[in-house]
């Protein structure tokens, strides 16, 4: 074909076709002008979420996400310096921010503020977060945290989420002018070659036999009413031994005493609670065949390194969205009518009986870690 | 947009050392408030419309918090006030809620806030002459 010869749609190559340009603009179809923002721009993105461990980790399918429909963005992560582990080595991200306790928000905005970015997105809706979207003017939004609805079904049991929405897939209404969708892939944890070598060198210590298989169970909570009894952490435990498993224990330093009444002196049995910091924590949790945990942090922790978990829902239900986010995983929880009582757990049951739990035998629990063992 | 006055960047510094519930909600109602007083005070002042406009924005940002009742009291009786008396009435209402502050919020915020209400004494002396 010469340069001159015309192409099968009839336009001649390198030329407009003569259509297009005599078609009057009113007649063409309106595009969407954020759809042209992001075609001619690269826009510069912060995600700011302060805590916690779970709703850290759940923000990184959309980090993902975004770095898929924007490769040559700038991705930033505004987040509490204690879980900007759970991020250093995301290879989407080219900058996490990191807040150091009792940091002043003013220093703070103001380097925001420098930083020019094009997409400021509150992943939080929290007090700092709202004086932060105020002391940084710009393209700021948030998503619907489902406040109301959570209020409404603790207080009357009454159901009005609209959806089932898992809050790392609310994250991403924040991000509806970026025009990113979830892609179904689970949330995920980067851990970095030294943290590996943590975790190999305290498997090492630990002095596991090889040949079993190891199971990790994460005893601790925040909050009381979120955590299974210590007798049934321990029957567990002892029954995974029974079944040639070898059993470590994560947690953080607060769950050190917790997990020394898991621990078997000369068994199986080995608490890594406070040992391992986030990142080697993750790294351990690769090497295991399944988790148990509660509703809390480790959970997602075991999500996002692909761990297969077996769920412990007590207080909280799947409406308020921290269901296993896309993973292999099972929930365990029991249909009774108080249930939700809290958002995030209390210090003790409201009615004093914590059926929620107590009830979850570890007999059910050890069923489903062996079918994840097989 | 007044946001790096010395009383704001106080009110703001508390905001991490306070813990979470009614008392962080209580600075931060505080810092609202002060913004939009100090505002109110700027030469040339700020349209009508755009005042009442950031007005009933306070008044709705402060329905959905959680804050210490007698703060609560007070802020409720200093909203109208602020929107009546523009300027003039900036001094009088900060000086109604130091007093709330500190009971409720922490001796900081009140200092603050007493702070600003004499800042805005003197800058409405200054204006007045």
């Amino acid at each position: 074909m010469t340069s001159e010869e015309a192409h099968p749609s009839g336009v001649l190559p390198g030329r407009l076709p003569r259509c297009v340009l005599l078609t009057p603009c009113s007649l063409l179809p309106t595009p969407d002008p954020h759809y042209i923002y992001s075609l001619v721009a690269v826009p510069r993105i912060l995600l700011v979420r302060f805590s916690a461990l779970g709703d850290v980790l759940l923000t990184t399918p959309l980090i993902r996400a975004l770095r898929v429909r924007y490769p040559a963005a700038t991705i930033s992560v505004l987040t509490k310096q204690v879980w900007a582990p759970l991020l250093s080595a995301n290879p989407h991200l080219d900058e996490v921010v990191a807040v150091a306790p009792g940091q002043s928000l003013v220093p703070l905005a103001r380097a925001l503020r420098a930083a020019r970015f094009s997409h400021l997105l509150d992943l939080h809706g929290s007090v700092r977060t709202r004086v932060l979207r105020l002391l940084v003017p710009g393209g700021w939004s948030g998503f619907d945290a489902r406040r109301r609805a959570r209020q409404l079904l603790i207080r009357t049991h009454r159901d009005t989420y609209r959806d089932r929405l898992p809050v790392a897939e609310r994250y991403f209404e924040a991000a509806h002018d970026l025009q990113v969708k979830p892609d179904a892939g689970p949330a995920e944890l980067f851990t970095s070659p030294a943290a590996e070598a943590r975790a190999e060198a305290w498997l090492a210590r630990a002095g596991f036999e090889e040949e079993r298989p190891l199971v990790a169970v994460a005893p601790g909570a925040t909050h009381a009413s979120k955590r299974w009894p210590v007798r049934h952490w321990r029957r567990l435990a002892a029954e995974l031994v029974q079944q040639e498993l070898n059993v470590a224990i994560i947690g953080g330093t607060a769950d050190r005493v917790l997990a020394s009444e898991i621990a078997a002196p000369k068994g199986w049995v080995i608490s890594a609670a406070g040992e391992l910091d986030l990142q080697a924590s993750g790294a351990l949790l690769r090497r295991c065949r399944a988790a148990v945990s509660g509703d809390t942090g480790p959970m997602h922790l075991a999500t996002a390194v692909g761990t297969p978990v077996v769920a412990l829902f007590g207080p909280t239900v799947e409406q308020f969205g921290f269901f296993p986010y896309r993973a292999q995983a099972v929930v365990l929880q029991r249909d009774l009518p108080c249930r939700p009582c809290s958002s995030k757990g209390g210090p003790r049951c409201p009615l004093g009986h914590h059926s929620c739990l107590e009830e979850l035998a570890p007999e059910a629990v050890l069923d489903r870690v062996l079918e994840f063992c097989a | 947009m007044s946001g790096w006055d010395p009383a704001q960047v106080e009110l703001v510094g508390l905001l991490p050392h306070t813990g979470r519930g009614p008392r962080r909600e209580g600075v931060y109602a505080l810092w609202l408030v002060l913004r939009v007083a100090q505002d109110l005070m700027l030469q040339p002042p700020i349209a009508d419309r755009a005042l009442r406009r950031r007005m009933g924005a306070l008044e709705a940002r402060l329905s959905s918090l959680t804050l210490p009742p007698p703060l609560r009291r007070a802020l409720t009786a200093a909203l109208p006030q602020l929107r009546e008396g523009g300027a003039a009435a900036v001094p009088v209402v900060l000086a109604t809620l130091v007093a709330p502050a500190r009971e409720t919020v922490g001796h900081e915020a009140g200092d603050a806030i007493q702070r600003a209400a004499r800042a805005a004494r003197q800058g409405a002396g200054s204006l007045s002459r």
